[in-house]
């Protein structure tokens, strides 16, 4: 009943191939799910979810027949719990910097005797009663990597046991790092992420936020990538019609 | 999980097959409940937009629930009306049941409301009903499954003609309506009789039989008499059971009276 094609297919070394979905439409995360992609991360940090449609796109997801993934506000132990009880089969946790972070996405990630995971569930009922046996195993976990010190911390980070991947950001790291995306630093810093992840047997991945970006990184070793999402795509979307009939304005 | 042909109407091909198609009533407005109702093993799932607490966004995602737990998404519209349906049909549902259908007009009006021209007047434009894009507009005609149902003398005494027309698939009986309507309780003579007759005109018209069947015996007795269309208990009689059950293991009486 619980299975996680995504986290198999990383397991097998494979690409899980994802895509976002922010704009608080329920609905839209099934069309994604539909569309083929491995996983649909429902963006509880920088998209536009409650508490309620959150879990519906978590539904929507599953309806499309895709693996729902979240991403947790913060890395706080109820905040991350929540989502899981209501049917995330994966939780990307932003902003992890150290080693003492990541142990503490594990603990709430994961059931007793890995973590600390408090027992009990809403939506996540669907996946049946197996699922508290299950859930160690199926769920995958995953931290970001976006600043100079997480970089710097990679082996400590990625050794934590119970982490599977990472997903980078690499706009905040930009930021962190002071050189902008596809500058040498920049790829320097993604590639020694990358080189981490190998050295722990993790999954490495990233935000890449386009089709080339994503080609690039899976060429280096990610396999835990996504390119864009449903803002992205209605906004380029409505750009490009727009600029097409720009000159009948004039 | 594989990837779902949710345009495929698994309920019509089964019932085409000559077999029983179960479904479970859904009223209290959580699409929640519809997922784990469809898991549970329900071939399609009555989101009752009569009598439920269903709003349109709501039912959308409860479509989205009996997809996600691999059921048909069949809701009962509120009432015969155009726009209605129109609504419904455009949020995804690949089958749709009609209330107190009287007549062979009323199902052809249905019908109108239902198919996508030439076979009826449906308007184009969908809503949820993209997710099962590109095909839907070319599909949905043949996979929608459209059940009226016969619920009063009128209706009952006009069976043959009702099933006769053109693109119903069938009746999904109301039985307590029925009763109301011909003056003899569920389970009397009068109205088992009454039920059979609109079964057999199904029968007659190459058209499937159905009811809202009720508990587990009554259920299997409506199948003997030909029921394959058939709803069993609902959400809310189940959460009354579950709770009646576990109040008088520890000897409370249910405030609410015996549902089992």
């Amino acid at each position: 009943m619980l299975t996680n094609r995504a986290k198999q297919r990383l397991e097998s070394g494979k690409v899980a191939l994802g895509v976002s979905c922010g704009m608080g439409a329920p609905f839209l995360a099934e069309v994604l799910a539909r569309a083929g992609f491995d996983w649909v991360m429902v963006d509880n940090q920088h998209g536009m979810w409650d508490r309620q449609s959150s879990s519906l796109a978590m539904m929507g997801v599953r309806a499309g027949g895709s693996t729902p993934m979240v991403r947790a506000p913060e890395n706080d132990y109820y905040a991350i719990g929540r989502l899981l009880d209501e049917g995330a089969l994966g939780v990307i946790v932003p902003m992890v910097d150290s080693r003492e972070e990541a142990e503490r996405v594990v603990q709430a990630c994961r059931y007793p005797p890995i973590g600390w995971r408090s027992d009990g569930v809403s939506g996540a009922s669907v996946y049946g009663p197996s699922y508290r046996e299950r859930a160690n195993d199926e769920i995958l976990v995953a931290i970001q990597l976006e600043s100079r010190e997480a970089i710097e911390n990679a082996d400590a980070i990625m050794s934590v046991p119970g982490i599977d991947a990472c997903w980078l950001g690499p706009a905040d790291l930009a930021n962190s790092l002071g050189h902008a995306r596809n500058t040498p630093e920049h790829d320097a810093a993604v590639n020694e992420m990358i080189a981490a992840c190998k050295r722990h047997g993790k999954a490495a991945g990233i935000a890449a936020g386009s089709v080339e970006q994503v080609e690039k990184w899976v060429a280096a070793g990610c396999t835990f990538v996504s390119a864009g999402g449903d803002k992205i795509y209605v906004g380029t979307s409505a750009a490009a019609e727009f600029n097409a009939l720009a000159s009948l304005r004039e | 999980m594989a990837r779902i042909d949710s345009l495929t109407n698994p309920v019509k091909a089964k019932l085409r097959r000559g077999e029983v198609a179960l479904g479970v009533g859904m009223a209290l407005g959580s699409p929640n409940i519809v997922e784990l109702l469809a898991r549970q093993g329900f071939d399609w799932v009555l989101i009752d937009n009569q009598h439920g607490t269903w709003g349109r966004e709501s039912t959308s995602a409860a479509f989205m629930a009996a997809r996600a737990g691999g059921a048909v998404p069949i809701p009962r519209v509120l009432s015969s009306e155009y726009t209605a349906i129109g609504h419904l049909l455009d949020e995804g549902c690949t089958g749709i049941v009609v209330p107190m259908v009287d007549s062979p007009e009323e199902a052809e009006q249905v019908v109108h409301a239902c198919k996508y021209p030439p076979a009826g007047g449906r308007s184009l434009g969908a809503a949820g009903a993209i997710a099962q894009w590109p095909e839907y507009m070319n599909r949905i005609n043949d996979e929608l499954l459209i059940m009226v149902q016969i619920e009063s003398k009128q209706a009952a005494e006009a069976a043959d003609e009702i099933m006769a027309v053109d693109g119903v698939d069938g009746t999904w009986v109301g039985p307590a309506d029925l009763a109301a309507s011909i003056g003899h309780a569920q389970g009397t003579t009068e109205h088992t009789d009454c039920v059979v007759g609109v079964f057999e005109a199904c029968r007659n018209q190459g058209k499937i039989p159905g009811i809202s069947a009720g508990p587990p015996d009554s259920a299997k007795r409506w199948i003997e008499h030909g029921a394959r269309f058939v709803t069993l208990g609902a959400d809310v009689l189940y959460v009354l059971q579950g709770a009646q059950a576990e109040l008088e293991a520890f000897g409370r009486e249910p405030g609410l009276g015996d549902w089992s």
